[in-house]
C-alpha cells in the first residue's frame, strides 16, 4: 500500500479513510476527485482574488473525501474497518472500446458482484459517472459519456440493483484519468467510474 | 510588436482557391464618417497569444500600407500602420510592402506619385494621418487603387488613445471590404476555454479577433465548455460543471451577470443561439439518459422538445433564417449531421462522405457546413457543401475539432490538436492559409468566434 502521499488533500482527509482512499490509487481505479460545487467567480474577474469555493483539496489529486466522520465502509469491497478488500467489488472502473457504449464480456462479474451488493444493501448509493477520451467532439463525448453510465445502469438494474440506487453524470472528454494523445491514455478515459456515495 | 510571425509549418492544408480573390469593382461608397470609438477598457489581459503562420501564401495582392503621419505633440502610443498590415496580412490575401521598400511616405492621395508604387507592383496603398487633441484624435484614412490611379475611399473615425487597437482594426475592415467586397471580421471578438494548471484552472476567455487583449469573464475549478455568442455579441451561453454535471449558463459579457437558463432537472449542454437571439437550442437529457434537442425561449416559458430519438442528438446549430436547426446524430451507424425544421419534423441526414461528421457549424452568406470529419483515425474540419454533399477537408489533424465560421463566412477558426499541442487554429477560406493562435501558458480550447458589431 502506498503511504499517504504528500499531497495535501489526502493530509486534509485523514482519519482511516486517507489511507484507505490513498491506497487504491495504484489500483488505476481510482475514481476522479469529488470536488463539490464550486462557486466559479464571475464577470470582470476583479484582481483575480478568487473566493476558495471548491472542497478542500478535492480537485485533481485523485482523492476522493468520502464523507469524513463515517463509521460503517459505505463501498462494497471494504472490510469492516475499511480496509480494501479487493475482488471484484473492489473494481470500480469499467473500461470501454473506442466510440462504443458496450459493456465488455470482461466486467461481467464484476457488474454482477456490485448489482447484487445493491440488492442486498438497499441504502447503498452508487454514482456513475461516465468518460470518454479525447477524440470527437466535446459535446459527442458528453452524450458518450452518459451512453456509457446508462449501460452500467442497465446492468445493474438487471442484476437486481433498484432503480433509485443510482444516479448517473457525464464528464464527456474533461476529466481524463491520463493525460497523453495516444492509445495507452486514451483506453484508460473511456471509462465509467463506480463511486459509492 | 509582442505579435510574432514565423513560419512552422505544421498544417499542410490544402487550398485549392489559392488566389486572393479578385478584387471588387471600386465601391463609390465616398465619404464614410464614424462616431466616437466605444470606450474600451481592458479588464484584465492574461495572456497574449503568439500567432504562428502555418503556410506561406501563394497568390496575395501586394499592398502597401504606408505609416500614418502622427500631428500630434504626444507620441503614438501604438503603430496603427502596423496593426492594419499585420491584420491584412493575416488572411494570406494580401502581401504589404515592407517598409524599407517604400520610397516616399504620402499621407494622402493628393501627396502621391502613382510611379513610385507602380514600380513596386504595388496595387492598392493604405495612407493617411491622425490630428487632433489628445484625447480626441482624428484619424482620416485614404486607400489608392494604384492601377486605375483614383482613391476608392476616404474614411474618418474618432478615437481615443486607448482606443487606437480599435480604431487600427476598423481601418483594416473597411479596407479589406473595399478590396474584396467582404465584410472585414477585424474589429469582432473571439471566445475560448483555457485551461490552465493549478486551481480554478478552467477560464472563460474573450479576446479580440487577433488574440490580443485576453479578458478572463469565468474562472472556474469545472470544465466549461462549448461557448456560444449571442447574435449581438453581448451574452455568451456556455456550459459549466460548477454543479457537478453539465448546465447551460448565459452570461452579460460586460457585466459578467449570469443566470442558468434552466432551472428543470437533467443535464444541458450545446447551446446554440437563433438568428434573432430570441431562442437558445440545448441538448438535454431526458431522465438522465438519452439526449435530444430542446429549444428554450429566453423570455421564459417552458422547453419545447424538437427531436425525440433513441439515439444521440446534439451539437444543434441553427441555419441563417432560423428555419431549420443542424445536429449530430448516431442514429444511424456512427454520429453524422442531420437537419431538422425548427418548426419540429422530420429529420433529414445531409452528410455521407465518411464515417464521422459531427460539430455542424453553418456558414455566414454561404452554402456550406463546417463539420468535424474523422477518417483513419484523424479528426479534420471540413467544409460539407449542402448543394452537392461534397466534403472538403481543410485541416491537418489528428484531433482537430470545434470549428466556427467569422461573421463573414470567409474564415473559421477551430480547436487544432496538432502533434506539437493544442492551439486554436483560423483557417482562412480564400487563401487556404492556416495560423495558429497559442497561449505561453495553458491549452486553448471551443473556439467561438463572435458577430459584427452592431452597425
Amino acid at each position: 500500500m502506498k503511504s499517504p502521499t504528500t499531497q495535501n488533500a489526502c493530509i486534509l482527509i485523514l482519519l482511516a479513510f486517507a489511507l484507505t482512499a490513498c491506497g487504491t490509487s495504484n489500483t488505476a481505479s481510482m475514481p476522479e476527485a469529488d470536488a463539490g460545487p464550486s462557486v466559479a467567480q464571475t464577470g470582470p474577474a476583479a484582481g483575480g482574488a478568487t473566493a476558495a469555493g471548491a472542497g478542500i483539496g478535492a480537485t485533481a489529486t485523485g482523492t476522493r473525501i468520502a464523507g469524513a466522520g463515517a463509521q460503517a465502509p459505505a463501498e462494497p469491497g471494504r472490510g469492516s474497518s475499511g480496509e480494501w478488500m479487493g475482488g471484484p467489488l473492489g473494481t470500480l472502473v469499467v473500461y470501454f472500446d473506442y466510440d462504443r457504449s458496450a459493456i465488455r464480456e470482461e466486467y461481467g462479474e464484476i457488474l454482477q458482484a456490485h448489482g447484487a451488493w445493491l440488492a442486498a444493501n438497499p441504502e447503498g448509493r452508487l454514482r456513475l459517472e461516465g468518460h470518454a477520451d479525447e477524440r470527437g467532439t466535446p459535446e459527442y463525448n458528453l452524450a458518450l459519456g452518459s451512453r456509457r453510465a446508462q449501460a452500467v445502469a442497465q446492468a445493474l438494474d438487471a442484476l437486481g440493483a433498484g432503480a433509485g440506487q443510482w444516479t448517473m453524470v457525464s464528464f464527456g472528454e474533461e476529466k481524463p484519468a491520463e493525460d497523453g494523445a495516444n492509445e495507452m491514455a486514451w483506453s484508460k478515459n473511456r471509462r465509467v467510474e463506480l463511486v459509492y456515495e | 510588436m509582442r505579435m510574432r510571425a514565423y513560419a512552422e509549418r505544421i498544417f499542410s492544408a490544402r487550398g485549392e482557391e489559392c488566389s486572393a480573390s479578385s478584387r471588387a469593382s471600386p465601391a463609390t461608397r465616398g465619404l464614410a464618417i464614424i462616431g466616437a470609438a466605444i470606450a474600451f477598457l481592458p479588464l484584465m489581459a492574461s495572456a497574449q497569444l503568439d500567432v504562428v503562420i502555418t503556410r506561406s501564401t501563394q497568390r496575395a495582392m501586394p499592398i502597401a500600407v504606408v505609416p500614418l503621419e502622427w500631428r500630434v505633440p504626444l507620441m503614438a502610443p501604438v503603430d496603427l500602420a502596423r496593426i492594419v498590415e499585420a491584420d491584412l496580412e493575416r488572411t494570406g490575401q494580401f502581401a504589404p510592402l515592407g517598409r524599407e521598400s517604400m520610397i516616399t511616405r504620402p499621407a494622402g492621395f493628393a501627396d502621391m506619385r502613382l510611379t513610385n508604387w507602380r514600380i513596386m507592383d504595388v496595387e492598392a496603398v493604405v495612407m493617411g494621418h491622425v490630428s487632433g487633441s489628445e484625447d480626441n484624435l482624428a484619424v482620416e484614412i485614404e486607400l489608392v487603387d494604384v492601377y486605375a490611379g483614383r482613391s476608392m475611399i476616404v474614411y474618418r473615425l474618432r478615437s481615443s488613445r486607448e482606443a487606437l487597437r480599435d480604431a487600427a482594426h476598423r481601418i483594416a475592415d473597411v479596407v479589406y471590404e473595399q478590396l474584396t467586397g467582404a465584410r472585414g471580421i477585424f474589429s469582432t471578438r473571439l471566445a475560448y476555454v483555457q485551461v490552465t494548471p493549478g486551481r480554478e484552472q478552467f477560464r472563460l476567455v474573450v479576446a479580440d479577433a487577433d488574440g490580443r487583449n485576453p479578458i478572463v469573464v469565468l474562472r472556474s475549478a469545472e470544465s466549461i465548455m462549448s461557448p456560444a455568442w449571442s447574435p449581438d455579441g453581448s451574452q455568451l451561453a456556455y456550459v459549466s460543471f460548477e454543479a457537478g454535471r453539465a448546465e447551460v449558463f448565459v452570461q452579460d459579457v460586460e457585466s459578467g451577470q449570469r443566470r442558468r437558463l434552466s432551472e428543470e432537472a437533467g443535464a444541458s449542454s450545446a447551446p446554440a443561439w437563433s438568428p434573432d437571439g430570441e431562442l437558445l437550442a440545448v441538448t438535454r437529457s431526458s431522465g438522465g439518459i438519452n439526449r435530444d434537442i430542446y429549444i428554450h425561449a429566453l423570455n421564459g416559458g417552458p422547453a419545447r422538445r424538437l427531436t425525440r430519438h433513441p439515439a444521440t442528438d446534439t451539437e444543434p446549430a441553427f441555419s441563417s433564417d432560423g428555419a431549420e436547426l443542424y445536429f449530430t446524430s448516431d442514429r444511424g451507424v456512427g454520429p453524422q449531421v442531420y437537419v431538422v425544421p425548427a418548426a419540429g419534423g422530420r429529420a433529414r441526414r445531409v452528410s455521407f462522405s465518411g464515417a464521422y461528421n459531427a460539430r455542424p457549424r453553418v456558414q455566414p452568406n454561404g452554402n456550406q457546413l463546417a463539420v468535424v470529419n474523422q477518417q483513419d483515425g484523424s479528426f479534420r474540419i471540413g467544409l460539407l457543401d449542402l448543394r452537392d454533399e461534397s466534403l472538403r477537408l481543410l485541416t491537418g489533424g489528428p484531433l482537430d475539432e470545434s470549428p466556427s465560421f467569422a461573421p463573414n463566412g470567409r474564415a473559421l477558426i477551430f480547436g487544432a490538436g496538432t502533434p506539437a499541442g493544442r492551439r486554436l487554429g483560423v483557417y482562412f477560406i480564400d487563401s487556404g492559409v492556416t495560423r495558429l493562435l497559442r497561449a505561453p501558458e495553458g491549452v486553448l480550447r471551443e473556439p467561438a468566434w463572435g458577430p459584427h458589431e452592431p452597425d
